[in-house]
């Protein structure tokens, strides 16, 4: 068999209507397909389920994002203000243990060291949420490959597309392309990488 | 037409008739200890009335804001908070034994009051006959409003006449703002003037707060257990629990930051009038019940609601739920508790007593309300939307 040119990044298939995407999506994953998604210019319900939409790992990365934040605050606070314990004195350079003293209140005044912490814990997690979207949805690419299908610019408008991965253990150009035929789209095609 | 199921029915006539049971005990038992330790009586009764009241006007503040915020989370537990702010009219009959100890609760109260300098200069707000007066209007006005919104409710269920919904709106938003008026200077009367001395502007936000999250707290419980089985199980979907459990998780992150702000401001400004307050909450034993608070009603509630499965599992969200029940409570002992006994940690028998005693006529008087209507509210204008979520 002749390995494609081009890399192909999966097969996308046109539907005219929401009911025949979401038959499709559940033939797919009883099929076995795991690496697919689905494409609509509306929320269409079920399709979720349908394709078997796993979370992605966003809300992992933005809680240690936080937490980051969070003991980055601990430390800058703790440290500048002198009120680290006294055993770490030693390893710190001269120049760094420079103690303030705030109206006469200790050193470690904890109490007020939470607003900042508070405000780089967010600031941290809410730059992790967004930089790991991009990252997530494939940044630095700027544009996602479907688009390489011309038609697919209809997806905003009136059609529904179903694209099952290359990833895909399952996948196989032509046995896929076979199968995707088999749910009657209006058609299907390659999608170039 | 959504029914209690039978199961449920049953279990909740028991838990009625052994509630009213421990009520009616638990009362009688602290009216003897009346007889021994009057000045602890009083005090265990109003920190257990004040934590059972702050479901019942929670319960009218909550009805208000989903009248005028509406969504099909409020549409789910209307009736449930409409029990609930109608068990208001209970708690003002609960609240008159308190009136006999003014005296042993309130140092401003008291006949040598006016030797004071400060609360003689207070004395125009904090005088007895005032807070007789103040408190019949506050009554006056939280049952007027609960019964109001519960008449319409009836008329509405009756009649399916859809101007009903002018009513719920008209009373509900001027009806949040007299609310959060009477509320805040209840908070006044009833506990800051406990410390007579000290003031804090944060406090009755924080109290008035406060009390819309108990009935939130209260109100999931009530609905994970009185809606199993039946058609009413299709109000503990995954979506619905969800939308409960972030509530949960934004108004226990909203009661941290008052009751940090609170703390802060005083730490920092470090004044002489201030922070007794806070100094009787960190020494004598009550440090231990300002921790158990920091890690119990914020730290560990936070972590296990961040995740998004402990919102959407019923028994995740139940566990959280009632566990924050009893961290409200362990709230309302910080709130008065070091105040009282400024020198030492002090959890008198009288306490539990007083507890299961209003608790139990409080539960029962709330299960006889939620029987008195339908479970859910049919005519509502969102009951014949198919409930959609966003996932």
């Amino acid at each position: 068999m002749d390995a494609p040119k081009v890399k192909i990044y999966g097969l996308v298939a046109e539907f005219e209507t929401p009911t025949q995407i979401v038959d499709a999506a559940n033939q797919a994953r009883e099929a076995g397909y795991t690496a697919m998604e689905a494409y609509s210019p509306f929320p269409v319900m079920d399709l979720h389920e349908a394709v078997g939409f796993k979370r992605t790992m966003l809300p992992t990365l933005a809680f240690f994002g936080g937490l980051t934040g969070f003991f980055t605050a601990f430390t800058l606070t703790t440290f500048t203000s002198g009120g680290a314990p006294s055993f770490i004195n030693p390893f710190l350079p001269d120049w760094f243990y420079y103690p303030l003293n705030i109206g006469g209140r200790p050193l470690n005044s904890w109490p007020a060291f939470i607003p900042p912490e508070f405000e780089l814990t967010v600031l941290f997690a809410s730059i992790t949420s967004v930089f790991g979207m991009l990252l997530l949805n494939g940044y630095p690419r700027l544009y996602h490959p479907l688009f390489n299908v011309p038609r697919f610019s209809r997806v905003t408008t009136d059609r529904f597309f179903l694209c099952i991965e290359a990833k895909d253990s399952k996948f196989d150009l032509q046995g896929t392309k076979q199968f995707l035929e088999g749910l009657q789209p209006y058609e299907v095609s390659e999608v170039p990488e | 037409m959504a029914t209690i199921s039978d199961h449920v029915r049953t279990n909740m006539a028991l838990v009625q008739r052994i509630s009213f049971g421990v009520g009616v005990l638990g009362l009688g038992v602290s009216a003897v200890m009346i007889g021994f330790e009057k000045k602890e009586f009083f005090e265990s009764y109003l920190i257990a009335f004040i934590y059972f009241f702050a479901i019942g006007a929670g319960s009218l503040a909550l009805l208000m804001i989903q009248h005028v915020a509406g969504g099909a989370w409020g549409f789910s537990i209307r009736r449930l908070l409409e029990a609930g702010s109608r068990t208001l009219l209970l708690l003002a009959v609960l609240f008159v034994p308190l009136l006999f100890g003014l005296p042993e609760l309130y140092q401003w109260a008291r006949p040598d009051a006016l030797k004071d300098r400060i609360i003689e200069l207070k004395s125009g707000y904090l005088n007895v006959p005032f807070f007789l007066i103040r408190q019949a209007i506050f009554f006056s006005i939280w049952i007027g409003l609960a019964y109001a919104l519960s008449y319409f409710s009836r008329k509405e269920d009756e009649t399916g006449d859809e101007s009903i919904g002018w009513w719920f709106k008209a009373l509900s938003g001027p009806g949040l703002v007299v609310f959060a008026v009477t509320v805040g200077l209840t908070s006044v009367d009833w506990a800051m003037s406990v410390d007579v001395h000290w003031y804090s502007s944060m406090y009755p936000v924080l109290f008035a707060f406060g009390c819309i999250l108990s009935a939130l707290i209260f109100h999931i419980v009530a609905m994970i257990l009185l809606y199993q089985g039946g058609d009413l199980e299709k109000y503990l979907t995954k979506n619905y629990l969800r939308d409960f459990g972030s509530f949960l998780l934004g108004f226990i992150i909203f009661w941290t930051y008052l009751t940090f702000s609170q703390f802060l401001l005083i730490w920092c400004a470090n004044l002489k009038e201030e922070v007794p307050y806070y100094i009787n909450r960190i020494s004598g034993g009550w440090q231990i019940v300002t921790i158990i608070l920091a890690i119990g009603h914020f730290a560990l509630p936070f972590l296990f609601l961040l995740r998004r499965e402990s919102k959407r599992v019923r028994s995740s969200l139940l566990i959280a739920a009632c566990f924050m029940l009893l961290m409200r409570f362990v709230d309302y002992l910080y709130l008065l508790g070091p105040s009282f006994s400024p020198k030492h940690f002090h959890l008198p028998v009288s306490q539990v007593t007083c507890l299961l005693g209003i608790g139990g006529l409080w539960l029962s008087f709330f299960i006889y309300q939620w029987n008195l209507y339908p479970p859910i509210a049919a005519r509502d204008p969102r009951a014949l939307k198919e409930p959609v979520h966003g996932v």
